[in-house]
């Protein structure tokens, strides 16, 4: 359910190179660019592309990640589906399948664990992906 | 105020105008060739479909044309809500047709009802096309879709964009006989439909029914939960193209007069995780429909059943408590002992 990263600071090291925290792959992901950060929240919007012959790049959906510097919490994870709601009818007209939610934080909450798994099981939307970080 | 669309035939249309009663059938002939009542479940259909009607609703008719395509006609009201009567009105050798209703021109536009206008329904296709129709997808019986004679439309939009065809084509499309119109009173053996509601807690189409009865009576009790209704439908498309029905849609304000629509799931006996994960499935599906303002509307989940379980109460609580994308209601029914009424409870 949660994966591991090894990295430091993940909010710097994606803002760096989106590539660089083992997270996206280029053969899966396709190109990835970043269209909007909020250093204040720690929050990625990062559109997927793909190369068109006729018209160029065409947009394949979106990454929206959250860093939190510390354990995930009950009231973190509300803010963070407030935030992702915000991203899917601003960027998606409201269609959760467009929007690929990310979290990466120190540690979980048992009780968000517990959420998130239920979550995914139950929303017909692109799970919410939960990364750890650690040196 | 209501409305609905009722589909009739040409040659029961001609009887029913003049009288001005429906009636919808209870059997139908079977491959055999033999006349054969329809089941348990499917009379509750029937009685669902037709139990929320109140007197003043807006009527719509599909007359079903023996030769050539079918037509809407209207626009009447209902002057007499739905009851059970088994006198023989229409020529049928076998079916008396006895969940009916009556109605009369609707008094504003009866120029329209006394010269029979009507529409092509396939221009009432296209505004199915067009989304100006969202609450349905077709009034045809297909494969794979519940038979429905009666239908609610929602007496907003769908009603007047109706209206509107049958003023824009009413020089063309109008007989050029008055209609001679001879209503008929309710006889003795009339009874109030609400009366055949039978056997709740057994039948999902009966537990359905008494619902739609209830938020037609605006019964404080539901009006307690869910709050207060301006509009309710059943059996509404989530999405035109997904060809799933919402059991109930309940459309009402919310307190900064922004719409409300409450999508209803409504299970028999038990509600499970699936069950919940449909509902969701379909709140999403209702939230990217042109009617709905993702901004400002509020879509609210709600699963009647009368038993849940633990995981989809947590799971419901935890959601709620969080406050984000519409809430979801889990309702407890409890049948009474002859099966005729339920209480209602929110659970969450």
């Amino acid at each position: 359910m949660v994966k591991k990263l090894s990295i430091l600071d993940p909010y710097k090291t994606l803002c760096k190179d989106l590539y660089s925290a083992d997270i996206f792959d280029q053969a899966i992901d396709g190109l990835l660019f970043l269209v909007e950060k909020d250093d204040g929240e720690q929050t990625l919007l990062i559109e997927k592309k793909f190369v068109n012959n006729s018209e160029g790049y065409l947009n394949s959906g979106y990454y929206f990640i959250q860093c939190i510097n510390s354990v995930c919490s009950d009231e973190q994870i509300k803010k963070f589906r407030g935030l992702l709601e915000k991203v899917v009818k601003q960027k998606a007209k409201g269609n959760y399948m467009e929007v690929e939610p990310i979290i990466v934080a120190q540690k979980y909450d048992d009780s968000v664990i517990e959420f998130v798994e239920q979550y995914n099981k139950m929303q017909k939307r692109k799970p919410i992906q939960l990364f750890i970080y650690e040196e | 105020m209501g409305a609905f669309i009722c589909s009739i035939s040409e040659r029961d249309w001609e009887i029913s105008r003049a009288k001005g009663i429906y009636g919808n059938k209870i059997g139908n002939i079977g491959q055999s060739g033999k006349y054969r009542k329809f089941s348990a479940q499917t009379q509750f259909s029937i009685i669902r479909d037709l139990v929320g009607m109140q007197k003043g609703d807006k009527v719509f008719f599909h007359v079903l044309a023996n030769d050539g395509p079918s037509r809407i006609h209207g626009i009447y009201i209902v002057r007499e809500p739905p009851f059970y009567d088994a006198t023989r009105i229409w020529k049928d050798s076998y079916e008396i047709f006895p969940y009916r209703f009556l109605f009369e021109p609707y008094p504003k536009y009866r120029y329209l009802c006394e010269y029979d206008a009507n529409i092509e329904v396939v221009e009432f296709y296209e505004l199915i096309e067009q989304r100006k129709i969202w609450s349905l997808a077709t009034l045809e019986n297909e494969m794979n879709i519940e038979a429905r004679s009666v239908r609610k439309i929602e007496d907003g939009g769908e009603a007047k964009e109706t209206l509107r065809l049958l003023h824009r084509d009413y020089r063309m499309r109008r007989q050029e006989q008055k209609v001679n119109f001879s209503p008929i009173s309710l006889t003795r053996n009339a009874r109030p439909l609400r009366e055949f509601i039978k056997d709740i807690g057994r039948f999902e189409n009966s537990i359905k029914a008494l619902l739609m009865y209830k938020l037609g009576q605006k019964d404080p009790a539901l009006v307690e939960i869910l709050g207060p209704i301006s509009d309710f439908m059943n059996e509404v498309f989530i999405a035109q193209t997904t060809r799933k029905c919402m059991d109930i849609l309940c459309i009402g304000n919310s307190e900064n007069q922004n719409k409300k629509y409450i999508i209803c799931e409504v299970k028999t006996d038990r509600c499970t995780t699936k069950d919940l994960s449909q509902l969701l499935f379909y709140m999403d599906l209702f939230k990217r429909r042109e009617i709905v303002n993702i901004h400002s509307d509020l879509i609210i989940g709600s699963l009647i059943g009368k038993k849940f379980d633990s995981e989809v109460i947590d799971f419901s609580r935890k959601r709620n408590a969080q406050n984000v994308n519409g809430s979801i209601l889990l309702i407890e029914y409890t049948p009474n002992e002859q099966g005729t009424d339920a209480s209602f409870r929110r659970i969450t």
